[in-house]
């Protein structure tokens, strides 16, 4: 049914042309012979160019005469500004609440910055997503603290550029493409088309060519309007990488659209009446779209059962009891150990009765005052002294690490389980968009990761900061007992956390596999739109 | 010219649509293909035009073969269905723009589309009205405009004058005539035996799927045309 591009006969005319033959009048007869045919093969390639130009114009004037192109363009235009207004009020908000949070940690740290209590003040506070008002990242605790001020985005979520893309353009895409052919069949206009020397490649590149880019005309109207008020506001300055991460995310979103275009198309070739690919069409959507993005954490959870935090947290504490108990047993221990050792030089410590373990506590001052008065005293102290420390710390050891075994084993199942939900849900075009467009725009799962990285990186340089400035004050202070909660350090000059988003190259890798399945759902659903089409019953 | 040999389609379910059927039609004939609901008339089109494939036999289009070489065959024809259907939202011009194209014609302006037009007898009003205000007639006749601007040697009409009122089909009569004036080797299906009468030069009668009589204008002139299609049906099934 179909005339190949290039035909077989003028392929089997090269090796003729330019191998075989020996004889000079032969060889040049072939030769001219394969130049008028590929004169006319270029021809035919120029003529169904034509023909696909022409396909392209009347799908494309086609669906903008149509009232859903009408209906597609009010929509995008009204839902993005709106999202858009609202998310950059957000953003506005939330910028002014992360100048607040820092400056108040700056005074923190200016006011109380003794040495036991610097860890809790340290700065690294993550400032909102330039994207934030176009994509909603993720909650922090931050965010999560506001509920109490105004539940209603969480009770009712906002509306963002995501949800615009994968559930309004979506359903846009198979409203246009779901009666491409079944329509032109059940109106006639398939059969008076094909009745014409065009080959149906050509038909179905020009439906899907002129009928993207009316589809994409709304979306891109709408976004273009979105930009406008971005760039209206005062307080966002997209640099030239935003833009290029603006470009690649408008890339994206584009194969996604063309995914669910080519879907209504594919499921439109492959039915006989419009009400019936509409039927498929939604059921679809619905499960790429709804049903196997929820689904894949469930069977995630299921494949890799973990411990709840609670249950994790349960098992912790019986441990931390368990250690306990074995510190309590140790003391005693040592407790009998000293009174044999020391005899009445160590009740004279007891009868102090300022608890044997905590020197810094209860009577110290007096403990103080009969070591330096008692060399035997002193050396019976700093002997005490060395061996609680020392089974507090075995003891410290050993419950750090049962606990942190716990957690750790727990952190990295939830890792692995996290992992294989994201795989599975891989086979959704929706979650492929979605890694790709939070990758790109640092609002997704690996942006709040590099977050954490690029903080314990400026942690490190803090921590270096803070012990150069301790050692200082401790020097300056040599002879002198440390005051509760330690000296206080002056951080006036300590490095300052600023933020620096991840590069471009390292966001486009992250987002190039998912971005890879998109292209692949693309051509699948162009070949199955393909297949049904070769062999559509026109009549 | 048109050729039709040995053509047989049997479809998957085993109805015989077309059972060896042999005419051809050369440039400058109207033959009109007469028969019954299911004789194999618009099967026969569908073949021609290679929306269906044949089972045995070969069909051809100025020697190229519908069903071998669709695409070069389908140069050579224009096809008017029962009902003309274009594209409603769309103007004359514009419908008659785009399968222009479609049938291989570039550079055309807009007073070669009007002078289509005007030629196959639309008003002048019609020209730039969408085609959903369009009568079935204003639509036939653009449909004869569409063939006509394509100027191909074969047309096919599938019951062109089906649902015509009597002026509409007169005038599409006229249209017909002034085409095989120019050459053209027209194969029409049509249950309408007045009309064939009228403007055939050669009838086919059809009956399951067989062509059982091919009548020369001669034979039917001055004859009763029903008359004969009765006799030639009636022979057909008493035939062994």
């Amino acid at each position: 049914m179909l005339k190949p591009r290039i035909s077989s006969g003028f392929l089997k005319k090269i090796p003729t042309a330019f191998g075989a033959i020996t004889s000079r009048e032969a060889r040049n007869r072939a030769r001219r012979s394969w130049k008028a045919s590929a004169v006319r093969e270029l021809l035919h390639i120029r003529h169904n160019l034509r023909l696909l130009r022409a396909i392209i114009a009347r799908e494309f004037l086609h669906n903008l005469l149509n009232l859903r192109f009408m209906i597609g363009l009010v929509l995008c235009l009204v839902v993005t500004v709106a999202c858009i207004i609202i998310l950059s009020h957000d953003y506005r908000q939330e910028l002014a609440d992360y100048s607040l949070r820092v400056n108040l940690q700056e005074e923190f740290l200016g006011k109380y910055a003794l040495e036991g209590w610097v860890g809790q003040l340290m700065p690294g506070q993550k400032p909102p997503e330039r994207f934030r008002p176009l994509i909603i990242g993720i909650p922090t605790s931050e965010s999560q603290d506001s509920f109490y001020d105004d539940p209603l985005p969480i009770l009712f979520p906002r509306l963002d550029f995501l949800f615009i893309v994968t559930i309004v353009m979506s359903l846009l895409a198979l409203l246009f493409s779901y009666d491409a052919v079944t329509g032109e069949r059940e109106r006639g206009t398939l059969r008076q088309m094909i009745s014409n020397s065009v080959s149906r490649t050509t038909i179905l590149l020009g439906k899907f060519l002129g009928g993207t880019a009316s589809l994409l005309i709304p979306f891109l109207l709408a976004l273009l309007a979105g930009v406008l008020c971005i760039n209206l506001n005062p307080h966002l300055q997209w640099d030239g990488s935003a833009w290029a991460e603006l470009g690649l995310l408008l890339t994206a979103s584009l194969t996604f659209i063309t995914l669910f275009y080519l879907l209504g198309l594919m499921v439109s070739t492959w039915s006989r009446y419009s009400a019936v690919s509409m039927l498929n069409c939604l059921l679809l959507w619905v499960l790429l779209v709804l049903v196997i993005p929820n689904v894949c954490p469930y069977v995630s959870a299921q494949l890799r059962r973990i411990p709840s935090i609670q249950a994790t947290a349960r098992r912790a504490e019986e441990v931390s009891r368990a250690c306990r108990e074995t510190w309590n047993q140790r003391r005693k221990e040592l407790v009998e150990q000293f009174r044999s050792k020391y005899g009445g030089l160590f009740s004279k410590l007891e009868a102090l009765d300022f608890g044997m373990i905590v020197y810094e506590r209860g009577d110290a001052k007096k403990v103080q005052e009969l070591a330096a008065a008692d060399p035997q005293f002193k050396a019976m102290v700093d002997d005490l002294r060395v061996e609680v420390n020392r089974v507090a710390r075995e003891w410290r050891q050993a419950e750090g690490k049962a606990t942190g075994e716990l957690w750790g084993d727990l952190y990295t199942k939830a890792a692995a389980q996290t992992r294989l939900a994201k795989n599975l849900a891989g086979i959704s075009p929706l979650a492929d968009y979605v890694y790709v467009a939070r990758d790109l725009t640092g609002t997704g799962l690996r942006s709040l990761k590099y977050f954490e990285e690029f903080k314990g990186e400026y942690r490190r340089r803090f921590g270096e900061y803070r012990a150069k400035v301790t050692a200082a004050v401790v020097a300056a202070h040599k002879n002198e007992p440390s005051p509760p909660g330690g000296w206080f350090l002056d951080l006036r000059d300590h490095p300052r956390f600023v933020f620096q988003e991840e590069s471009l190259k390292g966001k486009l890798g992250a987002a190039l596999p998912y971005w890879g399945i998109l292209i692949l759902f693309n051509v699948v659903f162009f070949l199955g739109a393909f297949a049904g089409f070769v062999r559509y019953d026109v009549r | 010219m048109i050729e039709i040999k040995e053509l047989t389609k049997r479809y998957e379910d085993g109805v015989l649509a077309l059972d060896h059927v042999t005419y051809t039609i050369p440039p400058g004939e109207i033959f009109c293909l007469l028969g019954a609901n299911g004789a194999g008339k618009t099967t026969t089109v569908n073949i021609l035009l290679d929306f269906i494939r044949p089972t045995e036999g070969r069909a051809s289009i100025n020697g190229q073969d519908c069903n071998k070489f669709p695409l070069e065959a389908k140069k050579y024809v224009s096809y008017v269905s029962e009902n003309v259907q274009l594209y409603g939202m769309f103007t004359a011009r514009q419908n008659l723009r785009f399968f222009a194209e479609l049938g291989g014609k570039k550079g055309l302006e807009n007073k070669d589309l009007d002078n289509a037009m005007r030629l196959v007898g639309l008003p002048e009003k019609a020209l730039t009205m969408r085609l959903k205000n369009f009568s079935k007639g204003m639509r036939q006749k653009l449909g004869i405009a569409i063939a006509l601007i394509k100027d191909p040697p074969a047309i096919l009409m599938d019951e062109p004058t089906s649902g015509l009122d009597p002026k509409s089909a007169n005038e599409f009569l006229e249209q017909l005539r002034k085409l095989r004036e120019r050459g053209k080797a027209i194969l029409m299906t049509t249950h309408d035996i007045f009309r064939a009468k009228q403007i055939a030069d050669r009838v086919g009668i059809m009956k399951q799927g067989r062509l059982v009589a091919v009548r020369e204008r001669a034979d039917f002139r001055h004859a009763d045309l029903e008359e004969i299609y009765l006799t030639e049906m009636e022979a057909a099934e008493n035939a062994p």
